[in-house]
């Protein structure tokens, strides 16, 4: 089954870099052998939650990532 | 005409071949408190940048004039006393068409020098009757009309450029004239009866320019028409509510009948999704122009990131440069097909969006709907209203 990953695009998270995550872990998470789905989100919400850290957000599989860089991404889709 | 009558202008011009600025000149102003508009096509003798100067300087006069002359008489005698004439040839140095358009009532039109203009009720030609304003020399007589427009009525006004299109050719030996201009229009009309002011004055200039040899217009190219008929509403939302208990009027706002539903922001999209009952699906491929990409959500013409998206529309709007092909440039066309518009902005402040690192015009929300209502009032006639929830 697909791991999934849903990238915010909202306003925020564009500015902070959101856009460029998915075609800079496409090719990691093809040497990797990993079955991954990719869905743009228009918003998720996360940064007007205090519990997480600042934007880019990603969500792998439902796991927030804060700050999303894709060593943090790949590292969450290979726990 | 019904109350909710709306009135399009639209204006096409192409200058004359080797020439960078057109020697006529399209002037048109809405005067909100009085519901009128006045439209006006000058045509400066010669061409380039002189009969520019011409052009605009009588179009100019002839506006204020009328604006300031409910009288149409009045307004008339002004302009043929003032009317600067060339001395060696006799004739006015500028020609002009005026048509001034109350709404609800009647249509008043003032002609010195380009050829008449048509009125067309549908696709049937109608014929309207001229008084002759004599004046102190054949170069200052005015023709006068007036009549009650129709829902469908089109006027359909321009310079010589349109009717003399292809003088001397081989094929329009006296030119396109009158009657084969309005047989064209007939034609177009029957073909599509609901076109639009742009698009039929656009027509009619390229048919114009067909017409010249080797497509090298000859003379400065100009049609206005304006186009009575019902508006086309347009609702734009944008930001979260204050209140998240004020998020329930997005829901009745999208129930109401509009002809397009905008919606710009990631949240106010969630918001609306919600409401509707929908899914939000992003469509990455409509990521362009360092843009968000666009999302698709049932029963919405056109969602697309908030902040962003509305500067870029703004620098459009100021421009006048719609063409662009990324979400602001298709929010822009979306909106200019319509003729009133609301634009609702939730006040809900993002705290993310309050980092002094980020582009001031990031937290001000706000102020750009504020700026982007006045660009479609002020540069596209548009009837803009504007609420913040």
């Amino acid at each position: 089954m697909a791991i999934k990953v849903e990238v915010c695009m909202g306003t925020t998270c564009f500015v902070m870099g959101s856009s460029g995550l998915q075609v800079a872990i496409e090719e990691m998470v093809a040497q990797a052998g990993k079955e991954v789905e990719f869905v743009p989100r228009p918003c998720l919400g996360l940064c007007e939650d205090n519990r997480y850290g600042k934007s880019p957000y990603v969500k792998v599989d439902g796991e927030v990532i804060a700050d999303a860089s894709p060593e943090k991404i790949m590292a969450a889709i290979n726990r | 005409m019904p109350s909710d009558a709306f009135v399009e202008v639209e204006c096409t011009q192409i200058c004359k071949s080797g020439m960078h600025v057109c020697g006529d000149s399209f002037r048109s102003q809405r005067i909100e408190s009085e519901n009128r508009i006045i439209a006006t096509l000058a045509d400066g003798l010669g061409s380039g940048v002189k009969a520019n100067i011409l052009a605009t300087m009588t179009a100019t006069m002839a506006q204020q004039f009328s604006a300031a002359n409910r009288d149409i008489h009045r307004f008339s005698r002004v302009m043929q006393e003032s009317l600067p004439i060339c001395r060696v040839r006799k004739i006015a140095y500028s020609t002009f068409t005026i048509v001034d358009s109350v709404i609800e009532e009647h249509v008043r039109i003032a002609e010195l020098g380009n050829p008449p203009y048509f009125l067309f009720r549908n696709d049937v030609e109608v014929p309207v009757p001229r008084e002759v304003l004599p004046g102190e020399t054949q170069a200052r007589d005015m023709a006068l009309s007036s009549f009650m427009p129709k829902p469908n009525d089109r006027i359909i006004f321009c310079s010589d450029g349109v009717t003399q299109a292809g003088l001397g050719s081989d094929d329009w030996r006296f030119g396109w004239q009158s009657s084969e201009c309005a047989a064209f229009i007939k034609n177009l009309l029957q073909s599509h009866p609901g076109i639009s002011a742009h698009d039929l004055s656009n027509s009619i200039c390229r048919e114009a320019l067909s017409k010249e040899p080797g497509r090298k217009a000859k003379d400065d190219i100009s049609c206005a028409v304006v186009y009575f008929r019902s508006p086309r509403k347009a609702l734009l939302l944008t930001g979260p509510p204050y209140n998240h208990e004020h998020d329930a009027e997005y829901g009745r706002l999208l129930q109401e009948d509009y002809d397009s539903k905008i919606v710009a922001g990631g949240t106010t999209a969630s918001i609306a999704a919600r409401l509707l009952g929908a899914e939000v699906e992003v469509d990455f491929d409509t990521a362009s122009g360092g843009l968000p990409p666009c999302s698709q959500i049932e029963g919405i013409d056109l969602v697309t990131e908030g902040i962003l998206t509305l500067t870029r529309l703004m620098q459009y709007l100021s421009e006048k440069s719609v063409a662009h092909q990324d979400p602001a440039g298709e929010m822009a066309r979306l909106l200019l097909v319509h003729d009133r518009i609301k634009i609702v902005v939730g006040t809900r402040i993002n705290d993310s969006h309050q980092d002094p690192t980020f582009p001031p015009e990031l937290v001000m929300r706000r102020n750009i709907a504020m700026k982007i209502a006045s660009l479609l009032r002020t540069n596209y006639l548009k009837e803009v209203t504007i609420e913040f929830i």
